[in-house]
């Protein structure tokens, strides 16, 4: 699917246009207005501090060198995470090995609180049930639920068809429920 | 989904994805179905607790490196005196090996000394001056 069809933000557009005009200034806005939500979704993908933010580096070199070719029908923030996204299939072509889902949580520290216990077990949960997710299955449900984006943006960040999102967040969605009662059956959510 | 109802159609709902008439089609559904009522309540829960998760903490050095390496890049783009295209290039190169060979030639003949060009060159003008003399 096309990059199109997306409504890009008004406050964005100002500082793509002076940016393609050869505006550091004006770039610098967006890197400091993205970069943060960039570095996440990198380092939810790789789960490695030094990889997402090398990657980060790479996407926004990538997109200032390719500005000129950004035609605005899209939002900013949806062709930099189309980059990103691009640039992660070609550097993470082999998805590293599935967590299992631990058959117990490590044991409490001496001291650690109730809460902060409970917390760890849930993220490990977390993470177990997003670890298993086949690439495409991975990157669709992490722009929708961390990026909060539509079907349509995400059709647009990934290169596929919205009927195509559709399929694999249905399937996401699934395989996530299940890892998820599996864990609760065990005791180890609430 | 023991009613026959398609999820994929349950997922798309709870995701907002749905258009007006779908979600009335699949609200219509949900009032007469527990079983589908209960996954949607699933679905919905589950996005939540994965949103309930701490966001990684950024690095807080990294929209200033990454502007640093992108100013990098910037300079070394433009330090070359006009890009030109490879086509453009190839042609310059041309032209210049061209030049420079018939220069070294003195444009017609063989190779002939710097002084012999000059001599040559004083003559023509010497000509030059004679016949605006004689005019």
């Amino acid at each position: 699917m096309s990059i199109e069809n997306v409504t890009p933000s008004i406050d964005d557009r100002e500082f793509v246009a002076r940016a393609q005009a050869g505006e550091l200034a004006a770039f610098d806005e967006l890197v400091r207005r993205h970069n943060g939500s960039l570095y996440g979704y990198l380092w939810r993908l790789c789960r490695n501090s030094a990889d997402a933010e090398e990657m980060a580096q790479e996407v926004f070199i990538k997109a200032w060198q390719g500005i000129a070719r950004f035609r605005g029908a899209a939002s900013f923030k949806t062709w930099l995470f189309r980059i990103a996204t691009n640039l992660c299939i070609n550097r993470l072509s082999r998805r590293r090995p599935v967590d299992p889902l631990p058959d117990e949580i490590p044991g409490r520290v001496a001291d650690e609180p109730e809460e902060a216990f409970r917390r760890r077990a849930q993220s490990e949960c977390v993470s177990a049930a997003l670890a298993r997710l086949p690439a495409d299955q991975h990157t669709a449900m992490l722009l929708f639920v961390y990026e909060e984006m539509s079907y349509e943006e995400i059709a647009a960040a990934t290169g596929r068809s919205r009927a195509s999102v559709n399929s694999l967040l249905y399937r996401a969605r699934m395989s996530v429920r299940k890892t998820l009662e599996a864990a609760r059956e065990r005791g180890l959510l609430k | 989904m023991k009613c026959g109802y398609e999820e994929k159609t349950l997922v798309s709902y709870v995701d907002g994805a749905q258009d007006r008439a779908g979600r009335a089609a699949v609200e219509a559904h949900l009032n007469a179905c527990p079983a589908c009522g209960r996954l949607v309540e699933q679905l919905r829960s589950d996005v939540e607790l994965l949103r309930s998760e701490p966001e990684p903490a950024v690095p807080q050095y990294l929209a200033a490196g990454i502007m640093a390496r992108v100013r990098t890049r910037s300079r070394s783009a433009s330090s070359w005196v006009p890009v030109l295209s490879p086509a453009a290039t190839l042609v310059l190169v041309v032209v210049g090996l061209w030049l420079g060979a018939a220069l070294g030639r003195g444009m017609v003949g063989p190779l002939r000394s710097p002084a012999d060009r000059l001599a040559s060159v004083g003559m023509e003008l010497t000509k030059d001056l004679m016949v605006e003399e004689d005019r």
